[in-house]
């Protein structure tokens, strides 16, 4: 309790001087060695807000349970150091590079949490690679930001600096064919996106396995989020017969508006699957894809690229509920366990002493990045291999518990041996 | 700017309404037989196509939606091609006001009716009332606020250069945009659908839902009503006047000022009836909704020949039936761009749209 | 005192006399002067606290990027009197080209400056096609044609996956070589975008003001004023407007390359219409028709628009204000987002400058006395004063602002 009181002090004091990040902050005594900063970079507008502030909460949560100090370093996230990449209600890529090139320059900050979106990530880890700034994604879940070619691209020649704790779209798109074909034994899907990065791209990795699986796919429709009627393409839907409809996207491109549109088209009972971008609070949150289908929800199911069950969720959703008020959803154990990480390489680091927080940026990356070196974290023990992407390929399941009126966890997927 | 007036088109309205009746009949069947056809080609839809039994309630269901998407861009394309022709300006504030009015249809239903988002509400006389309050409510305020937007930021600007109005109201139209944004956020907000969707006519194998001819009765209503006043009343006659041509119309002692404000109120009425119904086609609101619709509604207003009230209503359906032709056949990707490429060939080939420019003879 | 402002006088028209007479010296003297601050006033409090040199520049460098496309959008709308809604779709043309050009996904690696122009001139050809059939057209259906066309591109981007890889866009993008003295571009070193960035605007402002102070700038001043008196008088309207139309779409394409090169990604979705409306405002605010005052306006309005709004950001939650509930509508005053108000203030700063001030911020003397010739008229003669004051088909811009309500 002492040491949370401490940390929003520490937080207050950074706020009066908003823009010295560098100042040292009332540290607790055990460190001596200054203060570093965990700068995060996620989207805090709009319905991205509804998901971004979860992971924002897990990261604090993490800090301040770790003693908010590592390495003999006291960790500090500043207002200031929370940069928000939304223009206009959602996310911007070049809103994400401008904030980059600010936590990028300030030596103070030795790691930095975010960004949300995919697309905001390609045109952020060119900045983060050339300043070797440590940075992890709670959520970012395109394959081409660690894989093949165009991730070196991204790094231009630099050593790897970015790591993720979530899997990726070409598993989470299988996870939810799988369960489809499977667990709920419909073997014709219809598939609509939302024509963006992630969307698109988790659509297409659904439908190239549940191809391989055997499965019809009656259609496959591009939707983008300013599509006026949905009902008409639902209606087209319809008349092919599916046996369940699998969207890809985020409640923000539509995700809902497709859900109440196939009600009245005629497919109201049949299961609506989709992935994280759906799966964004109970029905109670503003904005929420369950807030906006109401009762229409009934068949819905979603998929988080990440672990839903872990030995020490019941804790850490007391110990949420606690600081916060509210309960943990979304992405907000990813964040948690991104801090974890990033604590766990400082106090390595640190380790080290080096000379400098330049030298000290550099050995948080080194130790971050280490591909031998085992994190404990929430979601239990992870490695990351030489691109960044975890060891862990958790994909969980949820669906539509509807007297609690929220997502319910039903499975998960481990495709790690796959 | 002005136009002979057609000898026809003067005629007894209740011939020319059963005459637009005919060709609306004609038009929607030859869409019908189009897109039954459509349905069947494996070349154009790939492994969808539909044998001849099951495309046939597919092509029925789709035109009834065409009709309901295309009845609520009509509704928008008339404010914007009665203020075009009254003022020749683009009112890009126009389908902002649409947002609104199915921001306040929102509220309306939600704050004074109590009612949930997700519940429809099946005890028939108490639906009636909510509509209509809702339609009662919502219509007057839209109304208002369009007069409001031309009071303040149109009004300083008349008789002067076209340029100044019409960069300030893309001006307001952001303004509006952006308020909304402020005020409810950027996410969809639900609208409650209390109009049961259950509610289905059987036509063999097609189900045509209540509501979608609920759309497209209220729409033709207004729309009928719209023409008897203008080419009925006083206040009408007053309009058109001032559309042909401002300057004389003034000198026959037409207040300029009440009319163009009438324009305005008649027109963000519209709009706002527009913006009730689709909250209860489409259960949701947000607040960037009127950019797109507003783009659509003026493709139409231009399309149909702008300043022509019958084109206009025109135009909207035609693009709702582009867009659902699209839809259907399973290029939703592109349905934007055809609908803008339209717009390109219609500017570039026929500039005063399908029914031409009217004007001065606007009815 | 009085000797101060004498000599103070003396010196403005002097200035004013050098300026007129060489002009291109006068810009290049300017820019020097504001290439100089920028680089020393990262460094002065308050501005060293709000951030380091290196985003300052970085800052300074996108904020260029606005200036040119306002500088190029200032031609077809501040001069020609063409209002141009899809601007975005140039820029993008731009991007796009240069993408093509110097990524892994085309295999090219073209040098940097000459694909500027190539660029450049791509978008003027885009620029162009779009024009020639559009712009024998009324004015205020270029602007619903080129909303669509700026509709258009990005749909097109986003559909064609083969060949743009789609909505993911392209990336890893290659930055432009290493300047000689200056050394590599990187993100960490945005000193050196800033440096060629302010070349850039200082050369586009010299050809600018070239044109603008020649028979073509003259043509299209005539043709904003009166086109069909410009056309009485032999003016060729069409190529006209199509010549600054294109002109419009070159810089456009130019600030696309040059941000291509700096952000190494381009997706449809950067170029959306908030983009063509950020420009327009800046063009708006810093003053149609004035070079110098839209290319201020640009600078200004994007350092708000970056910098400010996300300052004040952290005053609002510092001072912890209560909530206000009021229903549906609910209204967290502590948590005021700034950048959620961003563009209401540039839709509320555009309609007060064509309300009260449409000379812009920046007015030149030529075109505030221009535009307030018709009050000071009105003023004089009662006759002109009244509901129609203004003689229909006037294309005097807001000449009905006062004396016409």
């Amino acid at each position: 309790m002492k040491l949370k009181n401490l940390g929003v002090l520490a937080a207050v004091a950074a706020m009066a001087f908003s823009a010295c990040n560098n100042t040292p902050a009332a540290s607790g005594g055990t460190s001596n060695k200054g203060t570093v900063t965990f700068a995060i970079e996620l989207p805090q507008q709009g319905s991205e807000k509804a998901a971004s502030d979860p992971i924002i909460n897990g990261i604090k949560l993490a800090v301040t349970q770790a003693g908010g100090a590592a390495g003999g370093y006291t960790i500090q996230i500043p207002q200031s150091a929370i940069y928000d990449d939304a223009l206009n209600g959602a996310h911007d890529a070049q809103t994400g590079a401008n904030n980059m090139s600010k936590v990028v320059a300030d030596a103070a900050t030795i790691a930095v949490i975010g960004p949300l979106n995919s697309s905001v990530a390609q045109a952020e880890i060119p900045i983060t690679s050339a300043a070797g700034l440590a940075q992890c994604s709670p959520a970012n879940t395109n394959p081409d930001l660690t894989k093949g070619a165009p991730a070196a691209q991204l790094r231009g020649g630099k050593p790897n600096n970015y790591i993720r704790v979530v899997t990726t779209d070409d598993v989470q798109g299988p996870a939810a064919s799988q369960y489809i074909y499977t667990t709920l034994g419909k073997h014709s899907v219809y598939i609509i996106d939302d024509t963006e990065t992630f969307g698109k791209g988790v659509a297409d990795a659904f439908e190239k396995d549940f191809v391989a699986r055997g499965g019809t796919v009656t259609k496959h429709d591009g939707a983008p989020k300013t599509t006026q009627d949905y009902v008409t393409l639902m209606t087209a839907a319809a008349s092919g017969h599916p046996d369940a409809i699998y969207f890809g996207g985020v409640t923000a491109t539509g995700g809902a508006r497709i859900l109440l549109a196939a009600a009245q088209a005629g497919l109201g009972d049949v299961p609506f699957v989709g992935p994280d971008g759906i799966n964004d609070g109970s029905a109670v949150t503003k904005d929420s894809f369950l807030n906006l289908a109401g009762d229409k929800a009934a068949h819905s199911f979603s998929t988080l690229a990440g672990i839903g069950t872990f030995d020490g969720k019941a804790k850490f959703d007391a110990d949420y509920l606690a600081a916060y008020g509210t309960a943990a959803t979304g992405y907000a154990a990813q964040g948690y366990a991104c801090a974890q990480v990033f604590i766990d390489a400082l106090g390595r680091a640190g380790a080290t002493n080096p000379a400098d927080m330049t030298a000290l940026r550099e050995a948080v990356r080194v130790a971050a990045t280490d591909t031998t070196h085992t994190y404990n974290t929430i979601q239990g023990a992870i490695t990351f291999n030489a691109d960044g992407d975890t060891s862990q390929k958790i994909v969980s399941i949820y669906s539509f518990d509807p007297t609690a009126k929220d997502w319910k966890f039903e499975t998960q997927v481990d495709y790690a041996a796959k | 700017m002005t136009t002979v007036a057609v000898a026809g088109r003067r005629s007894n309205p209740a011939s020319r309404f059963l005459r637009i009746a005919f060709f609306a009949v004609v038009a929607i069947v030859i869409y019908q037989l189009v897109l039954f056809i459509a349905l069947q080609q494996t070349w154009l839809v790939g492994t969808s196509a539909l044998p001849a039994d099951q495309a046939f309630p597919v092509a029925v269901q789709q035109t009834i939606n065409a009709l309901s998407i295309g009845a609520i861009y009509a509704l928008i394309a008339l404010g914007y091609t009665m203020v075009y022709g009254i003022i020749e300006l683009i009112n890009f504030a126009h389908g902002d006001v649409f947002m609104v009015g199915a921001f306040l249809s929102m509220f309306v239903t939600l704050g004074i009716f109590g009612q949930t988002v997700g519940v429809s509400v099946t005890d028939i006389p108490f639906l009636i009332l909510l509509l209509a309050s809702a339609l009662i409510i919502v219509m007057p305020l839209t109304g208002l606020l369009n007069v409001t937007i031309e009071r303040i930021f149109y009004r300083p600007f008349r008789g002067g250069s076209r340029l100044a109005p019409l960069i300030t109201a893309v001006g307001v139209s952001f303004i509006l945009q952006n308020l909304a944004l402020v005020f409810v956020g950027s996410g969809d907000r639900g609208a409650p659908q209390v109009f049961p969707l259950e509610w289905q006519i059987k036509f063999g194998e097609a189900k045509i839902s209540v509501l979608s001819i609920f759309i497209f009765a209220l729409a033709v209503s207004l729309m009928v009503a719209l023409n008897l006043f203008v080419n009925k009343t006083r206040l009408g006659r007053a309009m058109r006047a001032t559309a042909q041509d401002q300057q004389a119309a003034s000198l026959m002692g037409v207040d300029l000022n009440q009319t163009i404000a009438l324009t305005f109120l008649l027109g963000g009425a519209l709009a706002g009836a527009a913006g009730v119904v689709w909250g209860l086609r489409f259960g949701y609101v947000r607040q960037d909704l009127g950019f797109n619709a507003g783009l659509k509604s003026f493709t139409s207003a231009v399309l149909g020949g702008i300043g022509n009230i019958n084109g206009a209503a025109l135009g909207g359906f035609f693009i709702g039936f582009t867009e659902n032709l699209a839809s259907a056949l399973g290029f939703s990707r592109w349905s934007e761009f055809l609908v803008f490429l339209i717009l390109t060939f219609v500017l570039i080939f026929r500039p005063t749209g399908i029914l031409g420019q009217q004007l001065g003879d606007r009815a | 005192m009085k000797q101060l402002r004498a000599r103070w006088t003396a010196f403005r028209s002097r200035s004013h006399t050098f300026a007129e007479h060489h002009r291109s010296a006068t810009i290049v003297i300017t820019m020097l002067i504001a290439a100089i601050l920028l680089i020393f006033l990262p460094r002065i409090p308050p501005l060293n606290a709000i951030q380091g040199a290196n985003p300052w520049y970085d800052a300074f460098a996108n904020a260029g990027v606005f200036v040119l496309l306002a500088m190029g959008l200032n031609v077809v709308v501040g001069l020609a009197g063409l209002l141009d809604l899809g601007y975005a779709a140039f820029f993008a043309i731009g991007a796009y080209t240069y993408a093509y050009s110097n990524s892994p996904f085309s295999g090219l690696d073209l040098p940097f400056f000459p694909m500027l122009l190539v660029g450049a001139a791509v978008a003027a050809v885009f620029g162009i096609a779009l024009g020639a059939p559009t712009l024998r057209l009324r004015g205020d259906y270029l602007a619903i044609m080129t909303l669509g066309f700026g509709e258009i591109v990005p749909i097109v981007f986003v559909n064609s996956d083969p060949y743009t890889r789609g909505t993911n866009g392209i990336g890893g993008i290659y930055r432009p070589e290493a300047l000689p003295f200056f050394g590599e571009f990187s993100p960490l070193t945005s000193f050196n975008y800033m440096v060629v960035m302010i070349f850039i605007v200082t050369v586009a402002m010299m050809l600018l003001y070239r044109l603008h102070d020649s028979r073509i700038g003259r043509a299209w001043m005539a043709i904003r004023e009166d086109e069909l008196a410009a056309a009485a008088n032999g003016i060729n309207t069409v190529l006209t407007k199509l010549l600054a139309f294109a002109l419009g779409a070159t810089t456009s394409g130019l600030a696309g390359v040059f941000n291509a090169s700096k952000l190494t990604i381009v997706s449809p979705d950067q170029f959306s219409f908030s983009v063509s409306f950020t420009v327009l405002a800046m063009v708006i605010v810093g003053g149609m028709g004035n070079i110098w005052g839209v290319a201020a306006g640009a600078f200004i309005v994007y350092l708000i628009q970056v910098v400010l709004l996300k300052q004040l950001n952290t005053i609002a939650e510092t001072i912890n204000l209560p909530a206000l509930d009021l229903g549906p509508i609910h209204f967290d005053l502590a948590k005021i987002n700034f950048t959620d108000y961003q563009y209401l203030l540039f839709g509320i700063a555009l309609v007060l400058m064509m309300l009260k001030r449409p000379e812009g911020l920046f007015p030149s003397q030529a075109r505030r006395a221009e535009l307030h010739a018709a009050e000071d008229l009105g003023a004089n003669d009662p006759a002109l004063v009244g509901a129609l004051g203004e003689a229909p088909g006037s294309d005097e811009l807001t000449g009905g602002s006062e004396g016409g309500s």
